[in-house]
C-alpha cells in the first residue's frame, strides 16, 4: 500500500452520487445531438454550410457519445478502486489506463482526425453508438489486472 | 431580438412593403442579405473557444416556418405571369407582321370596345365614335385576344400603312409566337427562382436550427445542473499521491469541467452555425419572393389606367357624389359607361337616375412587350445576383464556423474533448 492518503468512502461516493449523474446528463445529451443532425445528410444545411458543419457536429456528437462511455465506465471503476484500497499504484494505473483505452480505439476505428480544410466528415453513420463491449472488456482486463 | 428574428422582420419588410420599383426591390433584397451579414459578423465574430458569455439563441418560438415563402409557392407564384406576358409578347409578334398597325394592335380589350363605342380615351358623353367603320376595318380575335387590321382595313388605310397577310391565315401563328416567347421569359425566371432556392422546402434546415438551439439550451442547463456533480469528481482524488493519482486527476478530476464548457462552446458555435445558415436561407427566400411580387406590382401598374387618383375619389366620396346614380348611355362598355357617369357626376351634381357608379374606374391595359422583358430580366437577374451574395455569405459562415471547429478539432483525442481519453 502506498501512501495515497486515499478516502474508500468518498471515492466509492462519488461513483455512486456524482458520475452517475454525469453518465445520466451525457446520455440525455447524445439523445439530443443525434437527433439534431437528422436532416445533415438532405437539406439540414446549405451545402456550403455543410462543409464545416457536418464535421464539426460529428465531433461533438462523437465527445458526447464517447464521454457518456467513460463516465458509465468510470463509476464501477472508481467502486473497485474503493473496494480495495490496497491496490498496488501500478495496477491502479494499469486499470486507469485500460478504462481509456476503449475510447482510443474508438478514435482510430472511426478515423477521427483533425479536419483540414476542405476536407469532408465522415458519414453520421460512423458516428459511434454503441460502446458496451468495449467497456465489458476493460472492466475485464481492470479485473484480470488488479486481482490478487 | 434574435438574429434570426432580425433577420425575419427585415426580410418580412420586403414583402409587406409593396412600394418601389423593380429595381428597388432587388436592391432591397441585397440590402436584407446585407443585413444578414452584418448581423451574422456582430454576433458570430466572436469565436466560442472556452467560456459562454453571449446571449444564446433561443430554442423555440422563433424557429417557425409559418409564412415563410417557400420555393414551391414561389414557383407557383411565377406561373401567374404567364398571362400578362403572353399578351404582351403576342402584340410583339403580331406587330413584326403589321408595322404601321401598333395603335390598334396595342389595344387591349377594354381599349377595343371602348373604341369601337367611340369614347376611347378622350371621353365625352356622346363622343365622336368609329363604329361602324372601326368594325370593318379591324377585328378582334378572341383566341390570342388581339386586334388586327381587316384585308379590307388594310385596303382601306393604304399609303397610312403598309399591307400585312391576311391575319385570318396568321392569327394561329400569332398566338403561337405569343405564347412560345411568354413561355422563355417565364423559364428563365423560374430557372433562376429553382437555382437560387436550394431546398424543396426548409423543413430541414428550421430542424437543424431548431434542435441544435434546443441542444445549446440542454447544455447550458447542464452546466448548473451538474454543477455538485463536477464539484464531486473534481475534489475526488486531490489529496491522493502517486502516479495513479496523477492519472486520475489528469483525466478527470481537471478535466470533467473544462470538458464540458467546451462542448457547451462547440453546441453554442454549431447552433449559431445553424441560425446563420438558416437566416440567409430565409432571407433569401424574402427577397426572392419580394422582387417576384413587386415586379407583379409594376405589371399591374402597367396593365391599368385609372381616371382618378386617390385624391379625387377621397373629394367625390366627400361630397356624397359616388352615392348617386347616372343614366348609362346605350351601347356602352362597362369601363366606358362608368367613365361617363363619373363625369356625368361632376357636371351633374346629382345625375340622373341610372346605374350604379363604379368607384375608381379603369381600363385594362396591355403593357409593352418591351416594358414587360425588362420586368421579367429584372427580377431573373436580380434572383440570380441575391443567389450569389447569399451563397457567398454562406461560405463566409462556414469558413468562420470551420475556423472555430479547428480550435476545437485540436483537441480531438484528449481530455479537453473526452475526459478519460487524454493517452
Amino acid at each position: 500500500m502506498s501512501d495515497r492518503n486515499f478516502d474508500p468512502d468518498s471515492t466509492r461516493e462519488t461513483a455512486r452520487v456524482d458520475v452517475p449523474v454525469l453518465a445520466d446528463a451525457y446520455e440525455r445529451l447524445e439523445e439530443l445531438v443525434t437527433g439534431a443532425g437528422a436532416y445533415l445528410d438532405s437539406s439540414g444545411a446549405s451545402k456550403e454550410m455543410a462543409e464545416a458543419f457536418t464535421p464539426y457536429h460529428l465531433l461533438l456528437r462523437n465527445a458526447v457519445v464517447e464521454s457518456r462511455q467513460n463516465y458509465e465506465g468510470l463509476g464501477p471503476a472508481l467502486e473497485r478502486i474503493a473496494e480495495d484500497d490496497e491496490l498496488a499504484e501500478a495496477e491502479i494505473v494499469e486499470a486507469m489506463n485500460t478504462l481509456a483505452d476503449g475510447t482510443e480505439s474508438t478514435f482510430a476505428a472511426d478515423g477521427y482526425t483533425p479536419m483540414a480544410e476542405g476536407q469532408h466528415g465522415d458519414s453520421l453513420e460512423a458516428a459511434p453508438s454503441e460502446f458496451d463491449g468495449q467497456l465489458g472488456s476493460g472492466s475485464a482486463a481492470r479485473e484480470e489486472g488488479t486481482a490478487r | 431580438m434574435s438574429f434570426w428574428d432580425e433577420v425575419a422582420e427585415t426580410a418580412e419588410g420586403l414583402v409587406t412593403d409593396p412600394v418601389g420599383t423593380i429595381s428597388d426591390r432587388v436592391d432591397d433584397a441585397g440590402e436584407a442579405v446585407d443585413h444578414v451579414r452584418d448581423e451574422f459578423q456582430e454576433e458570430f465574430l466572436e469565436p466560442e473557444t472556452g467560456t459562454i458569455t453571449p446571449a444564446p439563441p433561443q430554442p423555440g418560438g422563433p424557429y417557425d416556418p409559418t409564412g415563410v415563402p417557400t420555393k414551391s409557392e414561389i414557383l407557383a407564384f411565377v406561373e401567374t405571369f404567364e398571362p400578362s406576358v403572353r399578351d404582351a409578347m403576342t402584340r410583339e409578334a403580331a406587330k413584326e407582321l403589321y408595322p404601321g398597325w401598333e395603335t390598334y394592335i396595342d389595344m387591349s380589350k377594354d381599349e377595343w370596345e371602348d373604341h369601337k363605342s367611340g369614347v376611347g380615351d378622350n371621353v365625352t358623353v356622346g363622343g365622336e365614335g368609329y363604329g361602324a367603320e372601326t368594325i370593318t376595318t379591324f377585328k378582334w380575335y378572341d383566341g390570342p385576344e388581339i386586334v388586327l387590321p381587316t384585308v379590307d382595313g388594310m385596303n382601306y388605310y393604304q399609303g397610312y400603312a403598309p399591307m400585312g397577310p391576311d391575319p385570318d391565315s396568321v392569327i394561329g401563328d400569332i398566338e403561337l409566337a405569343g405564347q412560345e416567347r411568354a413561355k422563355m421569359l417565364v423559364e428563365s425566371l423560374r430557372d433562376a427562382c429553382d437555382t437560387a432556392l436550394e431546398f424543396d422546402d426548409l423543413e430541414g434546415m428550421f430542424h437543424t436550427a431548431r434542435a441544435h438551439s434546443d441542444l445549446y439550451a440542454a447544455f447550458d442547463a447542464a452546466q448548473n445542473d451538474l454543477s455538485a456533480a463536477l464539484a464531486g469528481i473534481e475534489a475526488l482524488g486531490q489529496n491522493w499521491e502517486g502516479d495513479d493519482a496523477e492519472v486520475f486527476r489528469e483525466q478527470y478530476s481537471e478535466a470533467v469541467r473544462g470538458a464540458l464548457q467546451r462542448h457547451i462552446a462547440i453546441a453554442l458555435n454549431l447552433a449559431r452555425g445553424a441560425d446563420s445558415d438558416l437566416g440567409v436561407q430565409l432571407g433569401l427566400h424574402f427577397a426572392v419572393a419580394g422582387a417576384l411580387r413587386n415586379g407583379q406590382a409594376r405589371i399591374d401598374e402597367l396593365s391599368v389606367r385609372r381616371l382618378f387618383g386617390d385624391q379625387t375619389i377621397s373629394v367625390l366620396t366627400t361630397t356624397g357624389l359616388v352615392t348617386s346614380t347616372v343614366g348609362l348611355v346605350p351601347g356602352l362598355g362597362t369601363a366606358a359607361a362608368s367613365t361617363i357617369g363619373l363625369l356625368g357626376l361632376l357636371s351633374t351634381a346629382g345625375g340622373i337616375a341610372g346605374v350604379d357608379v363604379t368607384l375608381n374606374p379603369k381600363t385594362e391595359l396591355i403593357p409593352s412587350a418591351e416594358k414587360v422583358r425588362e420586368v421579367m430580366t429584372t427580377m431573373a437577374e436580380g434572383v440570380v445576383q441575391a443567389a450569389e451574395e447569399a451563397a457567398g455569405f454562406r461560405s463566409e459562415a462556414a469558413s468562420q464556423l470551420r475556423d472555430l471547429g479547428g480550435d476545437h478539432m485540436t483537441d480531438i483525442g484528449t481530455v479537453n474533448l473526452v475526459p478519460g481519453s487524454g493517452y
